[in-house]
């Protein structure tokens, strides 16, 4: 399943994950810009195994703590994307 | 090392190739190795440069890839897929030092592409720059910048459409295919705008009056690249830019 988020003056976000309880097979992917790029997959492991009924707060503080510049989106909007998989739209 | 810039407007390469030699000189510019450096691009074949971040699957029609052999391939910058056709396209990198650049990311792109807006509007092409990474016309959008960002040196490569046949770039790219729920956003990504449509000038004049543009008040001179840097550069391409691990890696 992908879900995705444009985001305002901002790139697009999309998400794929396989659900269940948690969000497995998890690919992070769009047209944002991330310094260093190599930080893409410490964002993709905090999404891998992540509870369907994840804490937003939570989950943005733990994706505000890796060592990146997000550029074009935020963990706000990763956590707006997830919010979609289990059927909240904003 | 002497701030003389060093103009490359010459070679042409393949799509691999040009990522490659993105990627050596910009680490020749992070070790301090080598002068600052504009460089023009030029391919002999209809490639599709995608964004670092992006999906192969999810980004390019397989089978009109396949059909019209389009080299596609994953750049070490974010941001998205472009079309590209010989002599269709104007490309260009900058390698700059990074304390030449303003550390404000989205100020840097504004910063860099400067010239380059400022040189389409004395050609009277109506060209503005639109944050984050765009340079856009009212009737669409012109082209796009893409960064990456090492300890001491900033790559920026741009791509503007001069004269693309936008209809073939609908049928190789999925822009606007995918399901986003913003139809808005589908209309808007789909409008391009070209060079071509503008002015009168030539696709060489129009790099001539970029170059112009770049080298105000600036010491430079034209340059080549150096056999070593072409060999490293074939090297990479050869162990990563050609290679699915790294082009389907997403």
């Amino acid at each position: 399943m992908q879900k995705s988020k444009k985001v305002e003056d901002g790139k697009l976000v999309k998400i794929n994950a396989e659900l269940g309880e948690k969000f497995e097979d998890v690919k992070v992917h769009g047209d944002f810009f991330i310094d260093p790029a190599e930080k893409l997959e410490d964002i993709r492991e905090v999404v891998e195994g992540l509870d369907i009924g994840f804490d937003r707060e939570e989950l943005i503080d733990e994706i505000d703590d890796i060592d990146a510049e997000l550029i074009g989106f935020s963990a706000e909007d990763i956590a707006d994307v997830l919010e979609k998989f289990r059927g909240e739209e904003k | 090392m002497s701030e003389k810039w060093r103009i490359i407007n010459e070679g042409e390469y393949s799509e691999a190739m040009h990522h490659a030699l993105d990627e050596v000189l910009i680490e020749k510019m992070n070790e301090g190795d080598m002068r600052p450096t504009l460089r023009f691009w030029y391919r002999p074949h209809t490639t599709i440069p995608m964004g670092r971040f992006q999906s192969y699957h999810d980004e390019v029609e397989h089978d009109y890839i396949e059909e019209n052999d389009i080299e596609v391939v994953r750049r070490i910058t974010g941001g998205g897929a472009m079309f590209s056709e010989p002599g269709k396209v104007i490309t260009y990198s900058i390698y700059i030092p990074k304390d030449q650049v303003s550390e404000n990311i989205r100020e840097s792109y504004r910063e860099l592409d400067r010239f380059a807006v400022d040189a389409l509007n004395d050609l009277g092409v109506d060209a503005e720059y639109r944050p984050l990474n765009d340079i856009e016309h009212e009737d669409g959008k012109l082209g796009g910048a893409s960064q990456t960002r090492k300890q001491d040196a900033v790559l920026h490569h741009t791509m503007m459409s001069y004269d693309l046949d936008t209809k073939k770039m609908l049928k190789a790219l999925r822009i606007g295919k995918e399901k986003v729920s913003d139809k808005a956003i589908e209309s808007a990504e789909k409008r391009v705008a070209r060079i071509s449509d503008y002015t009168k000038n030539s696709r060489e004049e129009v790099i001539e009056a970029l170059i112009d543009s770049f080298v105000s008040e600036k010491e430079w001179a034209y340059g080549s690249l150096t056999d070593e840097e072409i060999e490293a550069a074939e090297k990479l391409a050869d162990e990563k830019f050609r290679s699915e691990d790294w082009n389907k890696k997403l």
